[in-house]
């Protein structure tokens, strides 16, 4: 994630000044050992594959994402003037690193690539996202999912 | 994939919350990316029978002229990011030509096979136009492609395309003051008009 003080300054001090979330405190997991994790991502690039539905201005729901997918399949209709797609556009695996996890699952450093992968539109406010996060979560729990990545975009 | 060991390595602490900062920045300065320029150089104004004739002239010129370059993109990642309205990369003499006629005040027929109405896909068709700008620039030869910031400064400032995409915020801005107006102030239905450039680039060079 792009530090703060990489970005320029109306963009750091919008950030900033964005309310958040409270959830209140979370447990800490154990991990597994990386050699058993089965590993999914979960991106807020508004990614897809170039025939699903569009992503809409702030709208909470989520597209899947294969594990097996092509980058030639996917597409990002999260589209806002300040979005800067020139490295996304220049190894996708910037923002949705499933070629390097698939790599690290052939190498033997992870279990496995999990079945389905996760993409949201990062411009939606989290709290709307309430019903939909739970959702997945069953759904990576059920692909026996025990390690995820969040990529906030 | 450091960057993909360094997080999944963070699974290993015994506790937490933690945040870890990568220690390491891109080998790219910010002065190095300043000095990239686009090999291409822009078409000249040819001579037409109106300015703006002249400016579509020069436009679909340099639409060609990076032509070669988007497809040497896509031969040689076998992907693409343009394709949000419907179209393909062939249609992009049209898209250009429609686009500058919008931006200068016609009423043009949108192209056929675009995948969503008039005016909203408008937003696709400029993300497709700019995937086609910025997959050429990465493509030419040079030590490195550019950064975000060299790219939507030639892409904005620097191309013919750049100075359509700031005539096509201000007439469709104009458009929907005027709806505004006459719908007794009040938002006309519809989406907001379609913002192609803001933030940092909203000033015309």
């Amino acid at each position: 994630m792009v530090r703060l003080t990489d970005l320029p300054t109306e963009y750091a001090e919008n950030l900033k000044n964005l309310p958040i979330q409270e959830y209140g405190p979370t447990p800490w997991a154990t991990a597994p050992d990386l050699k058993q994790a089965r590993v999914a991502i979960i991106s807020t690039a508004g990614i897809h594959r170039a025939n699903d539905a569009k992503f809409a201005g702030g709208s909470a729901d989520y597209r899947l994402l294969p594990g097996d997918l092509d980058y030639s399949e996917l597409t990002m209709s999260h589209v806002s003037v300040n979005f800067d797609r020139s490295g996304y556009q220049q190894d996708p695996n910037l923002i949705f690193p499933l070629e390097l996890l698939r790599q690290m699952e052939t190498n033997g450093e992870i279990g496995s690539v999990a079945k389905w992968h996760y993409s949201f539109m990062g411009a939606t406010d989290p709290s709307r996202m309430n019903e939909t996060a739970p959702q997945v979560a069953r759904l990576l729990k059920e692909d026996g999912v025990n390690a995820a990545i969040f990529i906030p975009v | 994939m450091d960057v993909l060991r360094s997080l999944l390595g963070l699974f290993a602490a015994p506790s937490g919350p933690i945040i870890e900062d990568y220690p390491r920045d891109s080998p790219v300065t910010d002065e190095a990316d300043a000095a990239w320029s686009c090999v291409l150089p822009l078409p000249p104004l040819p001579s037409a029978s109106t300015p703006a004739e002249a400016l579509k002239q020069s436009l679909i010129q340099e639409v060609g002229s990076l032509a070669p370059w988007y497809a040497e993109s896509v031969r040689r990642l076998k992907r693409s990011t343009f394709g949000l309205s419907g179209l393909t990369a062939d249609g992009m003499p049209e898209i250009a030509t429609f686009l500058a006629d919008i931006a200068t005040g016609e009423n043009p027929e949108p192209p056929s096979g675009l995948s969503d109405p008039m005016p909203g896909v408008v937003r696709y068709l400029v993300e497709d136009v700019k995937a086609y700008y910025m997959e050429a620039a990465n493509e030419q030869p040079g030590a490195h492609p550019p950064g975000g910031t060299r790219m939507w400064t030639w892409l904005y400032h620097e191309t013919r395309m750049g100075q359509i995409l700031y005539d096509l915020r201000d007439r469709l801005a104009a458009d929907y003051a005027e709806r505004t107006a006459a719908n007794g102030g009040e938002r006309p239905s519809g989406p907001p008009p379609v913002n192609p450039i803001s933030g940092r680039f909203a000033e015309r060079p």
